[in-house]
């Protein structure tokens, strides 16, 4: 089982390129890539390409394209050495047929990674014939977790660590409130946060130019769970909203296998929305009571 | 060219007659499993075989919508249902799971695949994908604008359904897991308890940015877009689509009704009036309760197409009564009570075929008793009404004032 980092900042990615330890490290694309991740042009993307012999490098390209943008997206795909990126991280499926277009179908390593949809072992199953890997979702129980890695008739990439993308949408959220309500809105702040009327958990919400997203309000992580999950090949830990000297010892805990380390570091940890199954509503649900 | 298809909503066998008579040329139904509504369907296998007949003896047609996203415990039985779908007729299925589509071209090759729009397809190259898989048709995400899907027809074959009236969602659909978290009701398993419609208050750090008294709100006007349908109708999609199938029976018979109309008048006139659309707007909003937008279909969302500071519905006409027959000899309709209405009232009829006829009631006489009343009060009561036109079953009727 490997870890697939995401560097907070540029000195971090120099820093990882340099650690025989880490062996995975994603990062984006600037003006495709979506979401507060390290986004690269892709002459940067180029140049960090050369400063290791090893295969490292992914990019994380999950956001969905609209048709005008199909043409840029291509063309920055062009601009960066695909012969050097270990994986891409997609979940429009444009970007499969733009990598076949490109030449690239059988040299590529294509991670299907739409958090939402991969929840069951068939689908998993199906969307690897089109992959080198598919992300199993982290939205799902660790015990439907379990269950499905067993039921894979292949390796699949799990996350292990971070905050999830809860809401995903184009609407530009912040923008429109901001004057709606006549107000200042600071386009790069990356720490707005919402709390429902009636809860007390913070939301990070994040607008780009691609749109808006919320995340979990807590950290989720898998740890000891890691040892007794099948048919495991890469477990992502992701960095959103995180600082790099705190990412770096996340980092650590998880390649020391140091669970003591990761509690030292006082983040908000949670097992959350993989602690219970959540509810597919049947009528039956609501008359119990239990809803 | 073939003519474009209106397609509608249906929680259950009576609501998919009406949307069928009023004018939808296929209506799209859940069954208790596998379908995003479940919780709001009625539809037994049985009654969506009677639907099939009903449907196809009108030269129509009948989806069903297979569109939750599964987890492991949701497959079973997946393959008996595809098969029993195929041999009741059902013309195809609606999902947003590779792996139904996979099964379905399996056991159930008459079937076709519909991607829904929970996969919020928005190019022609991931249409490309699923054309790939042998489905037959695309539901675009509500993303999409005009300019868009012209591109996009370009570059495909396959067939287009656009969303033209109806929810929206705030986040991009099948994306959102928003409902699991702060309720644990799966937003893509039928649970979604719509919390991006709830009331939020927005820090930036620490700070507050919220005003005392008011929120932050990411909530949807609902689509209505009933002028982009001659351009759509032009860039030659395949299917408009009313969403909704928690409406209510009224809602569909006013909604389908005005939007075929549209269909109609602009491929026999080839234009429709700004006059003319505000009427059917008037219409629509007759049975409309929400607050309305053109969604993308202009381009992205700004703050007219979001919900602030309101509750987003208002009260529609009333919908008092439904036509079981007419009695030409003695001018008078029977009529099943929906809603409390009373001698006086002025009320609109209106029907598949019968045009927007306001009307006094001037006398209401209990059908079962003979007696002649002054109120109308009883759910389902049945009466008769003098009228000195002529109405058809399955027409309605609505309070004015």
């Amino acid at each position: 089982m490997k870890y697939i980092t995401e560097p907070v900042n540029k000195k971090q990615l120099a820093h990882f390129l340099g650690q025989t330890l880490i062996t995975d490290i994603l990062i984006g694309v600037e003006n495709i890539s979506s979401g507060p991740i390290l986004k690269l042009s892709t002459a940067e993307i180029n140049y960090y390409l050369t400063k290791t012999e090893d295969l490292k490098i992914s990019l994380d390209l999950t956001r969905l394209f609209h048709e005008k943008e199909l043409a840029t997206l291509k063309k920055s795909l062009s601009e960066i050495d695909l012969t050097k990126i270990k994986f891409i991280f997609y979940t429009d499926f444009a970007i499969l047929q733009i990598i076949d277009e490109l030449g690239y179908k059988d040299k590529l390593k294509l991670v299907y990674d739409a958090y939402t949809y991969t929840t069951n072992a068939l689908d998993v199953n199906i969307y690897n014939e089109f992959n080198t890997y598919v992300s199993v979702s982290n939205q799902i129980s660790i015990e439907e977790l379990k269950s499905l890695l067993a039921k894979l008739n292949h390796k699949a990439i799990i996350r292990g660590f971070g905050k999830a993308v809860i809401f995903y949408s184009k609407r530009k959220l912040l923008t429109n409130y901001f004057k709606y309500r006549t107000l200042k809105y600071n386009a790069k702040g990356k720490n707005y946060l919402l709390q429902e009327e009636y809860r007390n958990d913070l939301y990070h919400i994040y607008e780009d130019n691609f749109g808006t997203y919320i995340y979990e309000p807590h950290y989720y992580y898998l740890f000891l769970e890691l040892d007794d999950l099948e048919n495991v090949d890469y477990v992502i830990l992701e960095s959103v909203f995180l600082d790099a000297r705190t990412y770096e010892n996340i980092v650590l805990a998880y390649l020391k296998h140091d669970d003591n380390l990761l509690h030292s570091l006082h983040l908000d940890l949670y097992k959350g929305i993989m602690q219970e199954k959540s509810i597919l509503l049947k009528d039956e649900v609501i008359d119990n009571g239990k809803n | 060219m073939a003519k474009i298809e209106l397609l509608a909503p249906a929680g259950d066998l009576e609501k998919a007659k009406i949307a069928l008579l009023y004018g939808a040329d296929a209506v799209y139904v859940g069954a208790k499993k596998f379908s995003l509504r479940a919780r709001a369907s009625n539809f037994e296998i049985e009654d969506i075989k009677a639907l099939c007949t009903f449907a196809h003896e009108r030269a129509k047609k009948v989806y069903v919508t297979m569109n939750i996203i599964p987890h492991d415990d949701d497959l079973k039985d997946l393959v008996s249902f595809l098969e029993t779908l195929a041999q009741i007729k059902v013309d195809a299925i609606i999902t947003s799971s590779i792996a139904i589509i996979t099964k379905a071209k399996m056991v159930a090759p008459t079937l076709e695949c519909h991607v829904s729009t929970q996969m919020s397809i928005t190019n022609s190259k991931a249409i490309a994908f699923y054309e790939k898989l042998g489905c037959s048709r695309v539901v675009l995400a509500r993303e999409v604008t005009l300019e868009e899907i012209e591109a996009i027809k370009k570059n495909t074959t396959i067939q287009l359904e656009v969303f033209i009236h109806g929810g929206m969602c705030a986040s991009y659909s099948g994306r959102c897991v928003l409902s699991n978290h702060l309720t644990r009701r799966d937003a893509n398993r039928g649970g979604c308890a719509h919390s991006c419609r709830w009331n939020y208050q927005l820090y930036q750090g620490k700070r507050k940015v919220t005003k005392k008294d008011q929120f932050f709100n990411m909530g949807s006007k609902d689509l209505m877009a009933i002028t982009k349908i001659p351009d759509l109708i032009n860039l030659n999609v395949a299917s408009l689509k009313i969403e909704g199938r928690m409406k209510s029976t009224y809602y569909l018979a006013t909604v389908v009704r005005c939007y075929r109309q549209v269909i109609d008048e602009y491929y026999k006139v080839g234009s429709i009036s700004n006059d003319e659309f505000l009427n059917y707007i008037e219409e629509i909003n007759k049975a409309e309760n929400r607050l309305t937008s053109i969604g993308f279909l202009n381009g992205d969302t700004t703050i007219n197409e979001q919900l602030y500071d309101t509750r987003s519905e208002h009260p529609t006409k009333e919908y008092i009564g439904y036509i079981l027959d007419y009695d030409d000899e003695h001018k008078q309709a029977l009529i099943e009570q929906r809603n409390y209405f009373a001698k006086g009232d002025i009320v609109e009829f209106f029907g598949p075929k019968l045009e927007n006829t306001k009307f006094k009631i001037t006398k209401i006489i209990d059908y079962n008793t003979g007696e002649e009343l002054d109120v109308a009060r009883h759910p389902l009561q049945k009466m008769l009404i003098p009228l000195p036109f002529k109405v058809s079953k399955d027409d309605m009727m609505r309070k004015v004032k």
